[in-house]
């Protein structure tokens, strides 16, 4: 991590484009301006087709074959695994390599530590890969445990088709980048969360260049079904091009649509030191959450607009400059009347002498990818000095009187635009767009630099794990383990005789929001209750959590399959198979109709936000079990940077799913009766932590429990995995001598193996202490048990200088030191 | 999960059972899943309570609402919203105007929603202040017109009357020849009532739109 305070600039210097409109950026352009529309019949599954449903897709056998990078993918669509990569995957890697090669990247020398990927993109199992197995997986309505083993045991293909982090993970190997690797999920804003965390983490100096953007196909039976029993759908399906409309009177719903946009962002100097085409200079970027509700906007758009000023302020940009908005512009009634309401809040007056148009009205929704292709468009936008047009605004709507470009393409000299995005659960995300033009280089930036870097404690804990629901009762468990206590019987069917689970958790002591208690998991619950301890034991000021930032590492998957079980087993023909004609008939009408909702997996950060009103900025990392570190390093940063005062950081997880059970049992790492002495036993959990700039902390006399001096985030390939743990563990304690390590110990020979020969490189008798023996290994929320244990050892002066890290199957590899607080000593 | 399980039935065709209820038993059960929905004690909801307002609903907790009745009295409920489909079938400037509802679209709200209070509709009213109307008797209204559905339909194959197909909850077939039936849909519900009501008060259907032609292929 570079020490240098400077303001850095960035810009865009390489854009690839895989859309209903085109396999390229270029087509996909072109058609917007033609005013075509990418809408059709979704054919996608054959015969599983539903004739109601239309989508926004792209033409996969038209891809060219993807091209070898010398690398383990070696040109074939398989993944690091060698197992087949899903289709959002494979968009993401088409994408990446025409921006990659725009941005003539393959002609610098590798860039491995001096650049990282940070993609927005989507999990949500695909149970059309299992119907066809589907009178033998199920058992009445319910999924048969046994036989699914054996399926995926035969077919392990079926398990990663929806490993979201992945294809962040495959990126970095495909371009030899070892820098941070991230996956961004917040819903519909996912693209735009990831892009301007790109942006700040090379405005701040940490890496000069990051492959960005999303990806997303959320096309599948489940997902079509998932969004049509909510309600939120266009209807017309009988006239897919005029299903669209945004800001018209008579929208009725969104069109789901599937693609992906990759940007190469870069540090101006970088790119202009060797040559690079700019297309345009990212300015800024804003965040908030709404915390109001789950899929109803604030009424008012407060949190939209709320992200639009922040953006223009972190840009130094008056907001009169901005002549076009790339507008989230759904279709759906309320998303384009609470935008216009929200664009209008945070213009004023200089709302009406705007040009806004929705893209969506002609590619549709891309979801997790829809910030990055609708940036990108924008990014054209402003080169070509041509905006894009709204199709299908027929009517207008009072509620919507801004002025859209109705139908035909506008020329414009406009030189500052932005792009909005907003998901479900109320994340917020706009980042601003400056045209490039010659001079711009060297025009002044009115942008405040950084002060000093800013000292870092922590102030706050929380935790809700196998052995406690909160700190006390944690630490008063930590002597007993957890790893004794019976699985659920449908675990214990696959030989797994223990399992972590969390005990006695009342949901409705720690919960008050109704909707929360009613929509969200037990995984998520636990994230919001750790959160609310950690908040409480902070002692902070009511303004001061509302504007904190948040940010939070989600598990992968939160999917109960059982929910489908019943509707499944009411959409078998009469000689036992699957029929799609029933399923519409039948069986569809079964699925509870909140089901996506309940496992979206921005829900923990969302139901956070609601809980606690916390409205500030907000990341949620969906990066595998090292997400929960990740937030922590990244609510470290920004709090370094002076860029927030309060941050909450922290995770959860539940690895006591079905899908992850296999997962874990399936690559030999889960503790099963025939092997009672290896591996892990499975369990689930939360914790937080309130981080707060040192400054503020003494002033308001809180309580500082550790001061954390040092932080580093590296992905490499697994072969390569001991390097990269040496590495981060040498950046983040900055060869300062480290007294312990708290670490994985997943009582795994070849892992734990690594942890203690790098312990031993980085020197000699340090010793690596685990609570994974007590409380189970619980995904995201382990690396955080770690980190609490080391908070309390340094605050009890037992362990002054602890490191925490986390080797995640030697992909992730994240590391944390601390110090005790100065004048602890005095104090203890 | 419990939260969304069905409500207990308390014989083994859970459609017949429902068509058997007196009116007392359909209000009673309605409110009974109202009150699980939005985690409420019984006693917080009356016949009279609107669901927006007196009980503030959020619109996830309509879906679940109307997911919970469909299970539990074994019909299919209307989706859209009443004005979306007016508009539909009398045509937009018929209905609404910019965002206010027309005389016309009143009079058809009005007379498709009788259990709310004369006092409610006022000129010129807005769109979106339509769903304050509706409270747990709206529901029971709808509730009932389903079951009536359900309780008029006969085989086409030999005029006998429906039952549940046994472990399938939402199929059923003929009593005695066993041919299969489909439950009356409850979009098909709303468009011949509101047809009927648009014949009362002489506001004719536009052409059968694209949308509402579609809706009925859907429906068989
Ligand atoms: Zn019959």
């Amino acid at each position: 991590m570079s020490a240098d305070k400077g303001h850095r600039r960035v810009v865009i210097t390489g854009i690839g484009a895989v859309t209903p409109l085109g396999l390229d950026l270029d087509s996909t352009w072109g058609n917007l301006l033609q005013g075509k529309s990418g809408i059709r019949l979704i054919r996608q599954y054959g015969e599983l087709t539903m004739p109601k449903h239309i989508a926004g897709q792209v033409a996969m056998e038209e891809l060219p074959p993807l091209q070898s990078r010398s690398t383990p993918t070696d040109g074939a669509t398989t993944s690091l695994s060698g197992l087949p990569l899903g289709r959002a995957a494979i968009l993401a890697l088409h994408a990446a390599d025409q921006a990659w090669r725009q941005a003539h990247l393959d002609e610098l020398p590798a860039l491995h530590r001096n650049a990282g990927v940070c993609i927005g993109a989507s999990t949500f199992p695909i149970v059309e890969d299992r119907l066809r197995h589907l009178s033998q997986l199920l058992d009445g309505n319910r999924w048969n445990p046994i036989r699914y083993t054996e399926l995926c045991r035969q077919e392990p293909w079926l398990l990663n088709q929806s490993d979201a982090a992945g294809i962040a993970s495959e990126l970095s190997v495909r371009y030899g980048l070892t820098g941070p690797s991230i996956t961004a999920q917040a819903a519909c804003t996912s693209a735009t969360q990831a892009l301007g965390h790109a942006f700040q983490s090379i405005r701040r100096g940490e890496t000069p260049l990051m492959l960005t953007g999303g990806t997303d196909s959320m096309l599948s039976m489940m997902c079509v079904t998932g969004f049509s029993l909510l309600g939120s759908l266009s209807q017309r399906w009988s006239e897919p091009e005029r299903a669209s409309r945004p800001f018209d009177r008579t929208r009725d719903g969104f069109v789901l649509a599937e693609g992906s946009a990759m940007l190469i962002l870069e540090d101006l100097d970088h790119a202009l030191a060797r040559g690079a085409t700019i297309h345009a200079e990212v300015a800024g970027y804003g965040s908030s959450c709404d915390a109001y509700r789950f899929t109803d906007m604030h009424p008012e758009g407060a949190g939209a607009a709320m992200a639009m000023r922040s953006a223009l302020q972190d840009a130094g940009m008056a907001m009169e400059r901005v002549g076009y908005i790339n507008a989230h512009g759904t279709s759906t009634p309320l998303n384009d009347s609470t935008e216009t309401a929200a664009i209008r809040r945070a213009f004023g007056a200089h709302a009406d002498k705007l040009a806004v148009s929705s893209t969506k009205s002609q590619m549709g929704h891309l979801l997790c990818a829809a910030g990055a292709i609708e940036l990108a468009v924008t990014a054209l936008a402003l080169r070509h000095g041509m905006l894009p047009p709204t199709l299908n605004l027929d009517f207008p709507d009072p509620a919507c009187d801004l002025d859209y470009i109705p139908w035909k393409p506008r020329a414009s000299d406009t030189t500052v635009a932005i792009s909005n995005s907003f998901g479900f659960g109320g994340q917020n995300g706009c980042l601003v767009l400056r045209k490039w033009e010659t001079g711009s280089a060297t025009n002044p930036v009115a942008v405040q630099v950084p002060a000093m870097h800013r000292r870092v404690v922590i102030t706050g804990l929380g935790v809700v794990s196998p052995l406690g629901v909160n700190v006390p009762g944690h630490r008063a468990g930590r002597e007993e383990s957890a790893c004794t206590r019976p699985a659920p019987v449908g675990i214990a069917a696959l030989d797994i005789p223990h399992a972590c689970c969390v005990m006695e958790f009342d949901v409705g002591s720690a919960i008050s929001n109704r909707m929360l208690r009613k929509i969200l998991t037990k995984a998520a619950s636990y994230a919001v209750s750790a959160a609310g301890e950690a908040i409480a034991s902070a002692a902070l000021e009511r303004t001061e959590v509302e504007t904190a930032s948040l940010f939070v590492g989600s598990l992968g998957l939160d999917q109960d399959l059982d929910l489908f079980g019943e509707a499944l087993k009411a959409s078998l023909d009469a000689e036992n198979k699957f029929s799609y004609e029933r399923y519409s008939r039948y069986g569809e009408g079964l699925i509870d109709p909140l089901f996506l909702v309940k496992s979206l997996p921005n829900a923990g950060l969302c139901g956070t936000a609601i809980e606690h009103q916390i409205l500030g900025p907000n990341l949620n990392i969906m990066s595998g079990p090292a997400s929960g570190l990740l937030a922590l390093v990244s609510a470290f940063q920004q709090i370094r940077d002076g860029a927030a005062t309060v941050a909450l950081a922290g995770g959860y997880d539940s690895t006591l799913q079905l899908e992850l059970v296999l997962t874990h049992l399936l690559e030999g790492r889960a503790t099963t009766g025939a092997e009672p002495d290896r591996g892990y036993v499975l369990g689930e959990g939360a914790a937080f932590f309130v981080l707060e700039d040192r400054a503020h902390a003494e002033a308001r006399q809180a309580t500082i429990y550790a001061e954390i001096t040092g932080v580093a985030h590296a992905h490499s390939s697994p072969r390569a995995a001991a390097e990269a743990l040496y590495q981060v563990a040498c950046e983040a304690s900055v060869g300062t001598d480290v007294d312990a390590i708290f670490g994985d110990g997943l009582n795994l020979s070849a892992e734990d193996e690594l942890e203690a020969q790098t312990a031993l490189r980085l020197q000699p008798k340090l010793s690596v202490r685990s609570l994974t023996r007590s409380t189970g290994y619980c995904g995201v929320a382990s690396p955080l048990f770690s980190m609490l244990e080391a908070v309390l050892a340094t605050k009890s002066g037992e362990v002054p200088r602890p490191l925490v890290w986390t080797s995640d199957h030697g992909r992730h590899h994240v590391a944390v030191a601390l110090q005790r607080a100065e004048g602890e000593d005095a104090r203890a | 999960m419990e939260a969304t399980q069905p409500e207990q039935q308390p014989a083994s065709d859970p459609f017949r059972a429902a068509l058997a209820m007196d009116p007392a038993g359909v209000q009673e059960r309605t409110i009974t899943v109202v009150a699980r929905c939005l985690d409420r004690k019984l006693s917080e909801v009356q016949l009279a309570s609107t669901l927006w307002d007196d009980l503030d609903a959020e619109s996830l907790d309509m879906l679940d609402i109307v997911y919970s009745l469909e299970r539990s009295f074994v019909i299919r409920l209307p989706r859209l919203n009443l004005i979306q489909r007016a508009t539909d079938l009398f045509g937009e400037s018929t209905i609404v105007e910019g965002s206010t509802v027309t005389a016309k679209g009143l009079a058809v709200l009005k007379a498709s929603m009788p259990e709310v209070p004369e006092s409610f509709f006022q000129p010129n009213m807005k769109l979106h202040e339509f769903r304050k109307a509706v409270s747990v008797k709206s529901l029971v209204r709808v509730v009932e017109r389903c079951l009536g559905a359900n309780a008029a339909l006969r085989c086409k194959v030999c005029q006998g009357e429906p039952r549940q197909v046994p472990d399938f909850p939402m199929e059923i077939c003929c009593a005695q020849c066993g041919a299969t039936m489909e439950l009356p849909s409850g979009e098909d519900i709303v468009i011949s009532d509101l047809l009927r009501v648009g014949a009362e008060l002489g506001i004719p259907p536009v052409a059968v739109a694209s949308k509402a032609a579609a809706t009925e292929t859907s429906g068989t």
